[in-house]
């Protein structure tokens, strides 16, 4: 088994800058390598000496660009690869830590509108923006709706006081196709009033008719509406305005003459917003920037099916969106080799490996967390706090002879919806997190094969083959288990790992609300 | 003969063992083996050797420059092993058989290198003397004398597996180092990337030609193609998104292989299919997956990497799972030229990759260096750097060897000059047996 540590001027390999393999050697001064793996790829590399003449040590401290870290075994594989980020001249040489190819979704904010469908965006235009706008001459608000109403006795001239509600995509998005709208509208209009649909370039200038949606008749009209918006417009409007040809005094009751939009939403594609098509616009912005950093392929980012309501980013990094979407996909997200981005369903492509135990160091459980019986606390429309009925995890309570009972607190007025977080609380909670250290010293495949240890990564499956069948229940839940982060010494070949909490029921109830995914 | 031992940089030597010097007490430490996965400095660390030497003269000044030569050696030494430009420093011994010299690099030095307990005595004769216990850190191993064996070069291994044209003279029980070198007639057309096989023997590495798989929908067929190795390669045409699973013999694979290495030649003649690959020896469960992106239409050397055996060691099938990501049908085919196996399961076997190989008639030189550098080096024809990947510390066991050259030439399957001429492809190969204890 030889690993060997090598150095690039670019991730493409154009140039070797070093080949430091011999140095890592402690007697000849080095301190060893360690590589370490996580739910992201490859995720750090240290090699905290490497001796070198000081000469020799500004030189790598003066190395332009980014270089790529590769750590190869016997194979021609990567054990390890990633980007040079810091370089320290210590003494004696240099030291050296490396980062994976996941740093390159963290380097770069991402702006974008993929689908709105809130209308706390929506906005009054004023005369300031646009002549002709007079919202005071209006009832209004957009309280989960867009409403707009006329008022009794107020004087409406022709194509002019114009109540309009307007969204603007965010400034300097990094994409720009053209917006798509879509709404539910519910109103009652005077002969010859329209509802209807503009967009202006950001700034209001390049104001361009899109459609009319209704032309009142007296009559109460419902519908549905879509439409594809003018390429390059940034700003899209929903507005009613006078165009009887003449000045309109309303004499009904404000808000007999009224226009509801609901059910909005606001989209940048026409089709279905999915998170593998984020993903591969991520990636296309990202290679996009830096191309050295992403490869531009999205080769494995696996298709969603999911519908995404509420997706708008402003400033986030590339990393933290997919992050989040991963998580509510129950997908895993993450660079391995050729800086390929993945985003694929859980757990599908790792491997499974066996150990035999040869100390446990530590195994331990504690009383603490557990809750065996839960209740929620929510409000009703008058702010009372209510609280739901008791729910309780029977077997956890007849295997501690106790019960524990604890609360959550839901920002809701859905009785229901409390008590689903109820019942995602239990779930979390009703039996023991354990805590383990264990060490074993080779590592095998099903067929029994012998492996290095640093071929084990994180997301890989380790089954403890040695220990006690069924002693409890404990170890059953233990024994086989998922790599949430490896850490690898080169220098005494020893692997140390981190089981893989699992992602807490709630954590992911309370994503996929937010995300509007039902 | 009496034994000798020297330190030398081969231009200045302090011979321990004649004149002002005498070796009072010596037993060379015997290395053991790394524990670490690092590689660079061969399977053996590194020892420390402690020599007790009597030196003498009859004046003071004459007296502490010979102590002070030995010092000037290990500091030398020791600049060479930070990598300062000065020549390495050797422990050389020659036992009293003369049969052959031993060398060993001297690697680093100790904060008390010279060790001494007593005050310079003066005898009657007024002669100075004193016991210095030398002590540094030396490369574990002991290297022999140098034995070249090439093979010369033909097309025949473009591609194909090269063994020397004749034996070492001697079979090394330890794995020893050597330095090699790829030799063409000419160099190659265009920039090229490649990996290189290296194994014991012709049974530890093989050569498979894709169209010899067998599969059983009939999607993969044997397909001619001039310039690929026989002439045909085998071709996969995606008419289904489920797994093609593709075998091939190997023929008379060393048994008892606990570990190879894959490499396959192929190519992606699809701008928009890509191909997920798997592969597996015998029943074993399957390595990890590879992807062949749509990005370049050109032959490429993918390297699979490791795969285990399990218990069954008498390998002689590899299979590889291949999974297109659409059924697009004809122009969009996979295609394989060749594949290497590896064993991977000693110190002999490696995968060494290397980006724009052949540009001149004799690259890539992968020279171990143990003696003159304090890493491998390794470079073109004409001294400039290779750009590769791997530990360049090759070694080898018994008295032959095997390699295999897999690269392409731009669209080429193999290397070729620049008017597509398939070029002849040999090698050298200079051992130095290894000895962890002088004989």
């Amino acid at each position: 088994m030889t690993l060997a540590l090598q150095v690039f001027d670019t991730p493409d390999k154009g140039e070797l800058l070093a080949d430091f393999t011999s140095r890592l050697h402690p007697q000849v001064g080095g301190s060893g390598l360690r590589f370490s793996t996580n739910k992201h790829g490859f995720a750090a590399l240290e090699a905290p000496l490497v001796p070198l003449p000081l000469s020799e040590a500004f030189r790598v401290y003066d190395w332009p660009g980014t270089p790529y870290v590769v750590v190869s075994n016997e194979a021609g594989t990567r054990a390890w690869g990633g980007r040079l980020e810091d370089v320290a001249i210590v003494p004696g040489g240099v030291r050296l830590g490396a980062l994976g190819y996941w740093r390159a979704l963290l380097d770069v904010p991402y702006t974008a509108l993929w689908s709105d469908t809130s209308t706390a965006r929506w906005e009054l235009m004023t005369q300031e923006d646009q002549g002709a706008r007079f919202p005071d001459r209006y009832e209004t608000d957009n309280n989960r709706r867009l409403y707009m109403a006329l008022k009794l006795d107020e004087t409406y001239g022709s194509g002019n006081h114009i109540c309009s509600w307007y969204y603007e995509r965010p400034h300097n998005s990094n994409r720009s196709t053209a917006l798509v709208i879509s709404f539910d509208f519910d109103v009652t209009l005077p002969t010859d009033w329209l509802l209807r649909t503009r967009s202006f370039d950001s700034g209001f200038g390049g104001g361009t008719s899109e459609q009319t949606v209704v032309t009142g008749d007296g009559t109460n009209q419902t519908g549905s509406h879509s439409e594809t918006i003018t390429s390059g417009k940034e700003i899209v409007v929903i507005e009613i305005v006078n165009n009887t040809g003449g000045n309109y005094t309303s004499t009904a009751d404000t808000g007999d003459w009224f226009a509801r939009i609901t059910g909005i939403r606001m989209k940048s594609k026409s089709a279905t917003v999915l998170a593998s098509d984020i993903a591969t616009h991520l990636v296309s912005f990202i290679n996009g920037v830096n191309s050295d950093q992403l490869s531009s392929s999205d080769v494995l980012i696996e298709a969603t099916t999911t519908d995404l309501e509420d997706e708008i980013y402003e400033d986030q990094l590339p990393g933290d969106i997919l992050d989040r979407l991963a998580l509510l996909h129950n997908f895993e997200v993450g660079v391995w080799e050729d800086r390929l981005l993945h985003f694929r369903e859980r757990d599908t492509e790792n491997r499974h490996w066996y150990v035999d135990v040869t100390r446990i160091v530590n195994l331990e459980r504690s009383l603490e967390e557990i809750r065996n019986s839960a209740y929620a606390t929510y409000r009703d429309a008058n702010g009372r706090k209510l609280r739901t009925s008791v729910a309780n995890n029977t077997e956890s309570q007849d295997r501690f002879d106790l019960i524990r009972r604890g609360f959550v607190n839901v920002q809701t007025t859905s009785q229901t919806e409390a008590e689903t977080h109820r019942d995602a609380f239990l779930t979390d909670r009703a039996d023991f997190a354990v805590r383990a250290e264990i060490e074993f010293v080779r590592l095998y495949d099903q067929g029994g094969a012998e492996y290095p240890l640093y071929m084990m990564r994180a997301g890989d499956r380790v089954t403890m083959r040695n220990l006690p069948p069924n002693i409890s229940t404990d170890i059953d839940e233990i024994r086989t288990f998922l790599a949430g982060r490896t850490e690898y010494d080169a220098l005494n070949d020893e692997l140390a790992l981190e089981p893989r909490t699992p992602t807490p029921t709630l954590v992911n109830l309370v994503a996929k609300r937010r995300a509007g995914i039902r | 003969m009496p034994a000798t031992i020297v330190l030398s940089d081969d231009t200045t030597d302090v011979t321990l063992t004649s004149g002002d010097y005498g070796v009072t007490a010596w037993s060379p430490r015997v290395p053991r083996r790394r524990r670490s996965q690092l590689g660079g400095r061969g399977p053996y660390g590194e020892v420390l050797e402690e020599i007790q030497v009597f030196i003498q003269d009859t004046t003071s000044s004459a007296f502490l420059g010979n102590i002070n030569a030995i010092r000037e050696l290990l500091d030398q030494a020791e600049r060479w092993a930070l990598g300062e430009n000065v020549d390495a420093v050797k422990i050389k011994y020659t036992p009293a058989s003369g049969a052959q010299t031993y060398r060993s690099t001297i690697v680093g030095v100790p904060e008390d290198a010279l060790v001494w307990d007593e005050e310079f005595a003066k005898s009657a004769s007024a002669t100075f003397s004193i016991d210095v216990m030398v002590r540094f850190w030396r490369a574990g191993v002991w290297l022999g004398a140098a034995e070249t064996e090439s093979r010369t070069a033909s097309t025949s291994f473009n591609p194909g597996v090269m063994t020397p044209s004749s034996n070492f003279s001697e079979s090394v029980a330890l794995p020893s180092p050597y330095k090699w070198n790829i030799s063409l007639n000419t160099p190659v057309g265009a920039a090229t990337e490649g990996a290189i096989l290296f194994g014991g023997n012709s049974n530890r590495v093989k050569l498979l030609e894709g169209e010899n798989g067998t599969e059983g929908t009939g999607d993969f067929a044997s397909t001619a193609d001039t310039g690929a190795s026989g002439g045909n390669v085998g071709r996969l045409t995606p008419n289904q998104t489920t797994a093609y699973e593709i075998q091939w013999t190997i023929s008379s694979l060393s048994i008892n292989v606990r570990r190879v290495g894959i490499v396959i030649n192929l190519r992606n003649n699809s701008g928009s299919v890509t191909y997920a690959i798997r592969a597996q020896v015998e029943s074993a469960p399957f390595g990890r997956t590879v992807t062949v992106d749509a990005s370049d239409t050109d032959p490429r050397v993918v390297i699979y990497g490791l795969l285990g055996t399990g218990p069954e060691r008498d390998i002689d099938l590899l299979e590889l799972e291949i999974t297109p990501s659409a059924a697009s049908g004809a122009g969009h085919e996979l295609d394989i030229d060749t594949i290497g196996v590896v064993s991977l399961d000693n110190s002999e076997g490696r995968i060494l990759s290397f980006a724009s190989m052949g540009q001149t008639t004799s690259d890539p030189t992968i020279d171990h260096a143990t003696l003159t550098e304090p890493s491998p080096v390794v470079t073109d024809g004409s001294g400039n750097g290779e750009t590769y990947s791997g530990d360049a510390h090759l070694v080898s066991l018994g008295n032959t060897a095997a390699f295999l050259v897999l690269g392409n030439s731009g669209s080429d399957w193999n290397l070729v000059d620049g008017t597509s001429t398939l070029l002849e492809v040999g090698f050298s190969m200079t051992r130095r047996p290894a000895f962890l204890v002088p004989e």
